[in-house]
């Protein structure tokens, strides 16, 4: 085993790779179907955590001084023990969240997640109602959503919003806005949809690179919207990147990060991701094949992060790794190429990462937008994902108002599925 | 490592090291004068370490006081000079949120609890039989 590449002495309690923020599946159980999971979620992993093995992870993520530690699935909740996790979690210090699609947050389980210390739940919402249920594959979905909210404001659980950002989300994003603000969520994280898992299979819902010129002086507007109303816009690892809006976006999150800017990928850096089997990587999202760095079923997660190869390439500069547009990119040694995972599941390696609002603004001056078109399919299977080939090409002129691109039709959808469990 | 700072003129980041806007070209008065500043202080701290990461707490409070349109117009102040992380957790609990944890030893008093909400079951039967099991040495019994 090679030496640590962490100290892990209070001395070094600034050290870029301070893990803070633990994204965990618990589950890998759902009891929604929806188009875009990168997981393919639905039933629970063969050999998933018991819960004597939950809380030895518990332990671990306290002793390595995690700050937070979100419990996703899947859906978290389809776990008998969630709420023991999640106590678990509370009771050792640390933040306690959880994220949802919300369909079974009932009254009971949003005060049993008062009880257990859950902090914060995050639903999940991409859109209105019809195209957040097309989305999510289960008409209703989005009902259950707002409910939830609805249930956790009733037991006292503090509750935000997530919302993926695609073709069929976009137009809703004031609306959704509105109706967040009426709930009394105190935060909305945004991310790109991207093409992993189910998400491949439905190309028209994703955004192209040049849309990036429409999208983000709409996210600026809803952030100083949101701000003004008490609700804060995070803008996910994969939404960037140093555009004119990048400090309207991470600039003024906190008193703490004022003047924040975006500065590469944070997997393995100060994210840990943990799947339900115990396989650790450096950022939930990534492909399980390739950025695995071992089990917490039969190795300590410090010894993991401490010496993994699968955790440690976004700690270091890496410009040998960069390729394509982001090689050359003015903002290449901070920027790293932004996420890893957009970058991955598009190209299948690191170092060039389509969806960047520069890039498309450069692209634009000089009369250029790029184009991303698969070329092949993922195998089916939790976390995969195709190939994508980039085009560069003559920009055409975007219409004046509405809509910038076709909006899918959007029907409900007439599928019910069987409950898992 | 070099900073970044919001080029007052068009709102995109520039190295502190630069001597006019790499993406507008401006070189008016406000921006070699932040450019300055910024580079100035980031030559002092360049030797420091970085900026420790808030472990524990809940997020700090958001900052409402500085407009967040694109372009700003104050010069960096001495704080600046470490570029911060943007804050990482994003599931957590609201600012306001007390730090004082919930009292989870008594249970929540039946007079209370308003009507329980019809079922949300529009869409099929709610997963009733998963999650609320009650496990043997339950804690929350």
């Amino acid at each position: 085993m090679s030496a640590p590449l962490v100290d892990p002495s209070p001395k070094n309690a600034g050290a870029r790779t301070t893990l803070r923020h633990v994204v965990w599946e618990i589950t890998l159980a759902c009891d929604l179907a929806c188009g875009h999971c990168g997981s393919r979620a639905g039933a629970p992993r063969d050999g998933e955590l018991d819960t004597n093995e939950a809380l030895r992870v518990v332990a671990e993520l306290a002793e390595m001084g995690a700050r937070e530690v979100s419990l996703i699935g899947g859906e978290a909740y389809l776990r008998d023990d969630w709420h023991v996790i999640a106590r678990a979690i509370h009771d050792a210090g640390m933040i306690a969240s959880m994220v949802t699609g919300g369909r079974g947050i009932t009254r009971e389980r949003a005060e049993l997640a008062a009880r257990a210390g859950i902090d914060s739940v995050s639903v999940s919402v991409d859109g209105m109602a019809s195209t957040h249920d097309l989305q999510r594959g289960v008409a209703g979905s989005f009902d259950a959503a707002v409910q939830a909210m609805k249930n956790l404001r009733e037991a006292g659980v503090a509750f935000s919003a997530n919302s993926q950002i695609n073709r069929l989300s976009f137009a809703h994003l004031d609306a959704m806005l509105d109706l967040f603000l009426e709930l009394g969520c105190h935060a909305w994280q945004i991310a790109m949809t991207v093409p992993m898992g189910r998400a491949a299979e439905h190309a028209d819902w994703l955004l192209q690179p040049d849309d990036m010129l429409t999208v983000f002086p709409k996210l600026a507007e809803l952030a100083e919207r949101g701000r003004k109303g008490g609700l804060r816009l995070f803008p996910g690892n994969n939404v960037g990147y140093f555009g004119p809006y990048e400090d309207a976006l991470r600039g003024h999150l906190s008193e703490e990060t004022e003047g924040a800017y975006f500065q590469g990928c944070g997997a393995g850096v100060s994210t840990l991701g943990l799947e339900a089997d115990g396989a650790v990587k450096g950022c939930p999202s990534l492909p399980t094949t390739s950025y695995t760095g071992g089990s917490a079923r039969n190795a300590s997660i410090r010894s993991i992060w401490e010496t993994s190869s699968e955790l440690r390439f976004a700690r270091e500069p890496r410009p040998e790794e960069l390729w394509g547009y982001c090689a050359g990119c003015y903002y290449k040694d901070v920027c790293k190429a932004g996420c890893s995972w957009t970058a991955h599941v598009f190209f299948g390696k690191r170092g060039n990462n389509p969806y960047c609002h520069h890039r498309a603004l450069e692209m634009s001056q000089r009369g250029l937008r790029e184009r991303l078109v698969r070329k092949t399919a993922g195998p089916g299977d939790p976390f995969d994902h195709g190939t994508w080939d980039i085009i560069v090409e003559p920009a055409a002129p975007k219409p004046e108002g509405g809509s910038p691109w076709p909006i899918p039709e959007v029907d409900p959808p007439r599928r019910r599925l069987r409950v898992v469990r | 490592m070099r900073r970044l700072i919001p080029c007052p003129s068009c709102g995109r980041h520039v190295f502190s090291d630069s001597s006019s806007c790499a993406h507008c070209g401006s070189s008016d008065r406000r921006v070699l004068l932040a450019l300055a500043v910024a580079a100035s202080l980031g030559a002092a701290c360049e030797a420091s370490p970085p900026p420790p990461v808030a472990v524990y707490g809940p997020p700090m409070e958001p900052t409402n006081a500085r407009s967040a349109t694109p372009v700003p117009s104050a010069v960096p102040t001495a704080s600046e000079a470490v570029p911060p992380q943007p804050p990482a957790p994003v599931y957590g609990p609201p600012p306001q949120v007390s730090t004082q944890r919930l009292d989870t030893s008594a249970a929540p008093s039946s007079s209370a609890q308003p009507p329980r909400p019809p079922p949300v079951g529009v869409y099929g039967p709610a997963p009733q039989s998963g999650g609320i099991k009650r496990l043997e040495n339950d804690p929350l019994k």
